[in-house]
């Protein structure tokens, strides 16, 4: 690299944080007017000139210049912060971070700078009254996570701040400028992430070395003065150089509050920000995604959570809407939440869009419905916006959380407001897992993604985890590995892990212990390996693998329920499960599934008669009350149709007497099993009596 | 490995690990034989028979491979399993050109007054990521 690419790649760093720090500082400017504060920007726009102009980008310093000039006729009193004022500048601030990655490629863009410093001088001069009279530069659309460049590129890099590290609160507290000014220095992240991994190995050799000694002068050697303070020290520097990779939650508010400020007027609402625990700290990667999500959540609140000032006035709010960020620490986590006093989730509308993709989904409660709108195309806006209302925000925000090992929930109060709570680990580079065996191989399990710990005495039955039936699958399975979980021995211990959509439970040979691992990443050259998440270097110096919790689960849905690692059969005919319960639905499903049978389920009659309707099932098993059409009435209306009149049905009831077991025959129920007496073996017995041990899935069966 | 003989240029290999411990990669394509601690960086070894076409899965010789030579390409460091003890040596003119994936030449070298056909690979062709994912 030759010097003035080096210093082109050096101002560019340094104007994306003093640009950060511009912007910033305006949003708070139309807050109040503060001379300090005024005086800061003045300073940030003159050492933008200034650089700019020493690395040769003339028309650069030419904006900064127009900038510095309306910063000090805040300054001289000349002028107030207007909207109009901060919009301006704020489109010239959005202008030149676009044209950063093109300055540090060293091509030409004295152009468009030029058309920034012009949109900005005439402002001065007055010939641009207004807001939107000039046209403006791409208005940046809050970018996510500057200020600092992208995470791993060449030259990215991460501001190092003196402890206390930076707090960029909103109305109080230090100012962003700090982070790059005193003590405070820029390193390289690549610089920082070798750091983390020496200091990984070193720790790794320093056990090496502590089991040698153990060898040579036995378990007394631990308590060798030098052994335990080279222990200590290293503790200490593995601490110090993971907090070295974190940044406080402040870096990436900006782009938020600019989100809030600029959606809020173009849709003529008025929505006021508060922010709170700014300073919580979080590792650059986690942070990185967070902001993603995070600003998805925001551009939604102000969009369709908060109600333009007429419509709040008329249901007795304030016409001023409130955004709240709360950011804080507990334990290994962060802790998020996005509230607003809004219009809340329309339960009816999520509901209806639920029920339009699964007739089943009317059988759930309120929680379980508004979980539902993180699923991908349903959308919580009661109309399609250029903002919001296609269904994709929440489900980008459920991916972006879930590839940072977070968790998110959603609270929603009809006329009172919304709130969505992230939890995320502090860090990715060190990860809490639980150690397995399984065939012989050791893994980790991230602690996040594991429900519940059982041991079972048959791991070839479905588990209950909180009164759900929970599939179980022999990790080994699959893992696809040979050996594990010995299929005669069906006793095991069942980690439940949660995948996005549901919980599945791995039957391992062995717990091993929990404890923080080091995550590495692994090589570029790999395909992505859905069951992987990373890798981590053992004590002894070799490889453990991580598993990810959801490719797991994702995995194990096709993967085969046995433990015998074959490839899973076509299934042995299509089944239709009908039962008004949903637990009893999922308990027949998981047991008929794990038996090799497809199966599909329905919520009552009609239910079943529409499914059967699009594709025929070689048997049906039906609950006898439910609403509306009982299950004699649906086994009538099959025998009445003419392509399932021979169709098998077996009907499960609590509902035991010869009465009503005669009724069930009558109604042409090939068999009647009472459910006071139901036992799994006895239910693929029944189906297996009908049907044959064997039989493919046939669709379509006995037209007369 | 396993009969073949293999070349890479010399410049293009950074060391040859002695019996490192191999994990294995639950799911991963029959390319990769594992993941090896090279000096804390994770290391994926990849196998050579695979990766040339010579077979579609590893020997169980080739998963016990006593060392790995750790090649660099474009995508990264990668870890070449390799059976027969590694060697430097000075290969005379091509007799015939490579065929397959990475194969740039095939050479005549002598081993105890016996030729034997060695084939000079490409490790920036040979080991790529569309490679090892059974896409090349």
């Amino acid at each position: 690299m030759d010097l003035s690419e080096e210093l082109l790649g050096i101002f560019t760093d340094e104007a994306a944080g003093r640009l950060g720090v511009i912007a910033a500082g305006l949003l708070r400017l139309e807050a109040g007017a503060d001379p300090d504060l005024v005086t800061e920007l003045f300073r940030e726009a003159h050492t933008v000139k200034g650089a700019a102009a020493v690395v040769g980008l003339d028309a650069v310093s030419r904006v900064a210049h127009a900038m510095e000039d309306l910063f000090q006729e805040l300054r001289d009193g000349s002028r107030t912060p207007t909207h109009d004022f901060v919009d301006v500048l704020l489109a010239a601030v959005d202008g030149l971070r676009i044209l950063l990655p093109a300055m540090r490629m060293g091509t030409d863009i004295s152009a468009e700078a030029d058309r920034l410093g012009v949109m900005v001088a005439r402002f001065r001069s007055g010939t641009v009254p207004g807001r939107g009279a000039e046209p403006q530069p791409q208005r940046a659309p809050a970018p996510v996570p500057v200020p600092e460049p992208g995470p791993h590129g060449p030259g990215a890099v991460v501001a190092v701040a003196p402890e206390p590290s930076v707090a960029v609160a909103p109305q109080a507290g230090p100012r962003p400028a700090e982070a790059l000014r005193g003590d405070a220095v820029r390193v390289p992240i690549t610089r920082l992430d070798a750091l983390v991994r020496l200091v990984g190995e070193t720790a790794s050799a320093n056990l090496r070395v502590g089991r040698l000694l153990v060898d040579r002068l036995g378990p007394a050697a631990t308590d060798l003065d030098p052994v335990r303070d080279l222990a200590r020290s290293l503790n200490e520097l593995q601490e110090m150089t993971m907090r070295a990779r974190m940044v406080p939650i402040a870096s990436i508010l900006e782009p938020l509050r600019r989100a809030v400020r600029d959606l809020s007027r173009d849709l003529g609402k008025s929505v006021r920000w508060e922010a709170r625990g700014l300073e919580t700290e979080l590792d650059r990667g986690v942070l990185n995604e967070l902001g993603d999500a995070l600003l998805h959540l925001v551009r939604n609140a102000v969009d369709h959570g908060v109600e333009p000032p007429d419509e709040r006035r008329a249901s007795g709010k304030p016409p001023e809407a409130t955004i709240a960020f709360h950011a804080m620490q507990l334990g290994s986590e962060v802790v998020v939440t996005v509230a607003d006093d809004g219009r809340g989730i329309d339960l009816g509308q999520v509901r209806a869009q639920a029920v339009r993709r699964d007739p089943d989904s009317d059988r759930l409660d309120d929680d379980e419905i508004l979980e539902l709108v993180f699923l991908s195309g349903l959308s919580t806006a009661p109309r399609v916006t250029d903002v919001s209302g296609r269904g994709v925000g929440l489900d980008v925000v459920l991916h972006g959380i879930d590839a940072v090992r977070g968790r998110i929930e959603v609270r929603s109060r009809p006329g009172e407001g919304t709130e969505f709570r992230i939890r995320v680990p502090i860090t990715l580079a060190v990860l809490p897992c639980l150690l397995v065996s399984c065939a012989d191989q050791r893994y980790a399990i991230p602690m996040h993604s594991i429900v519940v710990v059982q041991e079972t005495a048959d791991h070839t039955a479905p588990l209950w985890v909180e009164g759900q039936p929970v599939d179980v699958t022999a990790l080994a399975s699959v893992l696809g590995l040979a050996g594990g979980t010995a299929p005669d021995r069906r006793a095991a211990t069942v980690v439940v892990v949660a995948g996005p959509t549901r919980r599945h439970g791995f039957a391992v040979d062995a717990l091993l212990g929990q404890r923080d691992v080091v995550v590495k990443g692994l090589s570029g050259l790999l395909p992505r390996i859905d069951v992987l998440t990373g890798a981590s270097i053992e004590p002894d110096g070799s490889v453990l693998c991580i598993l990810d919790g959801g490719g797991l689960v994702e995995r194990a849905r096709g993967a085969p329920p046995g433990p015998d690692g074959l490839e899973r059969p076509p299934p042995r005919a299509s089944l239709l499960v009908v039962d008004d319960a949903v637990t009893v639905r999922e308990l027949q499903r998981a047991i008929l599934e794990r038996a090799g049978y497809a199966v599909r389920t329905a919520a009552d009659g009609p239910a079943a008669l529409a499914v059967l309707a699009e594709s025929p099932a070689d048997l049906v098993l039906t609950d006898v009350e439910m609403r509306g059409m009982d299950g004699f009435e649906l086994t009538r209306a099959i025998r009445a149709t003419g392509r399932l009149e021979s169709l098998p049905v077996i009907i499960l009831t609590s509902r035991a007497t010869d009465e009503d077991r005669r009724r069930g025959l009558e109604a042409g129920a090939d068999a009647y099993l009472p459910k006071s007496a139901f036992d799994q073996g006895d239910l693929v017995a029944a189906v297996e009596r009908l049907l044959g041990p064997g039989r493919p899935s046939g669709g379509e069966r006995g037209s007369p | 490995m396993e009969g073949a003989h293999w070349a890479t240029p010399l410049g293009t290999v950074q060391e040859v690990l002695a019996r490192p411990a191999i994990t294995l990669v639950p799911t991963a394509p029959p390319a990769v034989l594992g993941l090896c601690n090279r000096r804390g960086d994770v290391l994926p070894v990849v196998s050579i028979s695979v990766l040339t076409g010579r077979s579609s899965h590893p020997s169980e010789g080739e998963r016990r491979a006593p060392w790995v030579a750790v090649v660099d390409t474009p995508g990264g460091a990668a870890g070449l399993a390799v059976t027969g003890v590694p060697e430097t040596a000075d290969l005379g003119p091509p007799v015939a050109p490579g065929e397959g994936p990475g194969a740039l030449s095939v050479h005549r070298w002598e081993v105890g007054g016996s030729p034997i056909a060695v084939t000079l690979v490409d490790p920036a062709a040979l080991v790529t990521a569309e490679g090892i994912a059974g896409e090349g």
